[in-house]
């Protein structure tokens, strides 16, 4: 008993940062069961329904599987070539654009011009009633979709290595990372050449796409539980790659000790390549399944996405495949709970701060350690 | 002693690493920390090489040749719109070159000299100039988000005094976290600063309590060139920018035209 108070005493002596945390914690957990029992003791407590709490934590985690699979490209790249890739975010509009861009031919195809299709309602004025595109009435123009989305965000990141960042493989993170905004810069602009600037509607509404769960007391959207299937599917598939194939070894040896996997004989140039294949796919999946959740497509929004899918990554520990996905859980729960004690304007603001509070008390992240496994 | 030791760290200027290096001038290496931050944009031919080592020998004559470069460029590009166009380019790059060297400098300071990589200096040049908008704006809400109404050297020190406190704090995680992770962490919180700044409940509190507002989402007008503005009349900093004829004390008492055009 006198072992463990002293140790816990001495543990918030040396980090009073992680007191502070720990404190803050407890105290919002304390004011949310008082505002679930609606008891009012002066600032603590208020009134919260037991299911807005409920439907706030389910999107929590449908943005959270979001970002959770774009993170795990980030990290990946961040773990095997080691350099904090600022143009992730971009790679995830990029998939967004070519993926929706196939959906709508596929969904529209005879009746909106062909154009109009392929740019995502930048050309022409089709709206997206016209096209209609929506899970429930063309289930496979989705799923095309998110596989275009996939191969196409895959090629445009070897593209970016074979241009930019093969030739600066042995330079240093920090080179690395300039170079990686640059990069950032020269997609999205592209993009906005290629689809425009504005902020536009993709999805068709349906009627009754609302399938409502009895038992737990939430409305599930169709687009939501299509999320949720395809990001789990995509990261069990790619647990599968990391744990069963030669390629996933050969990755995670990369991540562990670059010199001995080259002594190893790993040719590590193609272990790169299919890097970049499966953290650029999964970004760009991501992206297509953003839009999906959302609803609206604008051209920069990986980019303002990037930093939460950051957020998870550090929170998760980077170089951890796992640990991003439940960084992005963690990240994605944060930003919709917290709208329950501040602004909504303010929610993005704290999950960097969550990022930020990891880094400062725990740089290792959740799961510690640079492991792609 | 000290001055070996930056050249090291600093990553990007990888290419004149080794001229550093070299044992013979142990002179040209004692001052080649000052014009590191001018050295991109050198890479000289051989037939240049003796023009820009001797600029480089003096960096007052490298800034002045480069400025030189840049006006006789622009004066090439607008002469045949008249005279008006080309004194008006330059009065423009002359503006953005002084500013974009000013928070080039902030950026050495940190990046070069202490090895600091922050990414979010726009962040701070965002608190600065939200804080002094909001001490020099009127304090009638007519004309948009209220301020405090006082004169602009005030505006401009609070804005610095605002944005080295923002600093401290940027300060603290800043010797215990990896470069590139201190990079994140700058980003991030300039992205709070973004998104504090235009928030519209952040913006009523401020209202509320001091007074002053940042205007969120829609932002604060602030005079097209603030120097017109150094002497206000009645704190009213919200002459017209085109105008320059219109005195300021006509503008302080007809000031409910459109004085807020940002």
């Amino acid at each position: 008993m006198e072992t463990t108070d002293s140790s816990v005493l001495d543990t918030a002596r040396a980090k009073p940062g992680l007191l502070f945390v720990v404190a803050l914690g407890g105290l919002l957990l304390v004011d949310l069961l008082a505002m679930l029992a609606g008891v009012s003791l002066g600032p603590i407590g208020g009134s919260l329904s037991l299911g807005r709490l409920r439907s706030n934590l389910w999107s929590g985690i449908v943005i959270g599987l979001v970002i959770g699979l774009a993170g795990i490209g980030l990290s990946m790249t961040y773990s095997i070539l080691s350099f904090a890739n600022f143009s992730h975010g971009d790679l995830v509009s990029t998939g967004a654009f070519t993926g929706w861009g196939v959906a709508f031919l596929i969904a529209g195809f005879g009746d909106v011009p062909v154009r109009a299709l392929l740019t995502v309602r930048d050309a022409g004025n089709a709206s997206p009633a016209d096209i209609g595109a929506h899970i429930l009435t063309t289930p496979g123009a989705i799923l095309v979709g998110l596989i275009a989305s996939f191969a196409f965000t895959a090629l445009i990141a070897i593209a970016l290595d074979r241009a930019f960042y093969k030739p600066m493989r042995d330079r240093d993170g920090i080179a690395l990372l300039i170079a990686s905004i640059g990069a950032a810069l020269v997609v999205r602009y592209l993009i906005q050449f290629v689809y425009g600037a504005d902020r536009r509607g993709v999805t068709a509404t349906v009627e009754a796409s609302n399938l409502a769960f009895d038992p737990l007391g939430i409305a599930v959207n169709a687009h939501e539980l299509t999320i949720v299937v395809s990001a789990v599917a995509l990261m069990l598939a790619m647990h599968f790659v990391l744990q069963h194939t030669k390629l996933g070894t050969a990755m995670r040896a990369m991540a562990d000790n670059k010199d001995l996997a080259l002594i190893t004989g790993i040719p590590t140039e193609r272990v790169v390549t299919a890097t970049w294949i499966l953290g650029g796919g999964l970004a760009g999946a991501s992206g297509y399944l953003y839009v999906l959740l959302r609803g609206t497509i604008q051209f920069d929004f990986g980019w303002l996405l990037l930093l939460l899918i950051f957020a998870a990554v550090i929170l998760g520990g980077i170089g951890s495949v796992y640990g991003a996905i439940a960084g992005g859980l963690v990240i994605g729960i944060v930003f919709t709970t917290s709208t329950i004690w501040i602004s909504s304007d303010f929610n993005q603001a704290a999950a960097f701060a969550v990022m930020i509070l990891m880094l400062l008390l725990r740089p290792e992240g959740l799961f510690g350690g640079v492991t792609t496994a | 002693m000290s001055d070996a030791g930056t050249p090291d760290d600093r990553s990007p200027g990888d290419a004149d690493a080794p001229d550093e290096g070299a044992p013979s001038d142990g002179d040209v290496s004692a001052d080649g920390s000052p014009d590191e931050e001018l050295q991109e944009d050198a890479a000289p031919a051989s037939a240049l090489g003796a023009v820009a080592d001797a600029a480089r020998r003096s960096d007052i004559g490298l800034v002045l040749g480069t400025l030189l470069l840049i006006y006789a460029a622009a004066t090439l590009l607008t002469f045949t719109d008249g005279l008006n166009s080309v004194v008006g380019l330059l009065e423009t790059l002359t503006f953005f070159g002084l500013v974009y060297a000013l928070s080039a400098l902030a950026l050495n300071l940190q990046w070069g000299y202490t090895g600091l990589f922050n990414i979010g200096v726009a962040g701070f040049m965002a608190v600065g100039v939200y804080t002094m908008g909001m001490v020099v704006r009127s304090p009638d809400p007519a004309f948009g988000p209220p301020g405090f109404g006082l004169p602009l050297p005030i505006g401009i020190v609070a804005g610095m005094a605002m944005a080295a406190l923002v600093g401290a704090v940027a300060a603290l995680p800043a010797l215990r976290l990896k470069a590139d992770y201190l990079a994140i962490v700058t980003l991030g919180l300039s992205e709070i600063i973004r998104l504090t700044l235009q928030s519209a409940a952040f913006d009523a509190f401020l209202r509320e309590t001091i007074g002053a507002g940042t205007g969120g989402g829609r932002g604060m007008g602030m005079p097209r060139n603030p120097i017109r503005e150094l002497f206000l009349v009645d704190g009213q900093a919200g002459t017209r920018p085109r105008s320059a004829s219109s005195s300021s004390a006509c503008s302080a008492t007809g000031g409910s035209g459109s004085p807020t055009r940002s």
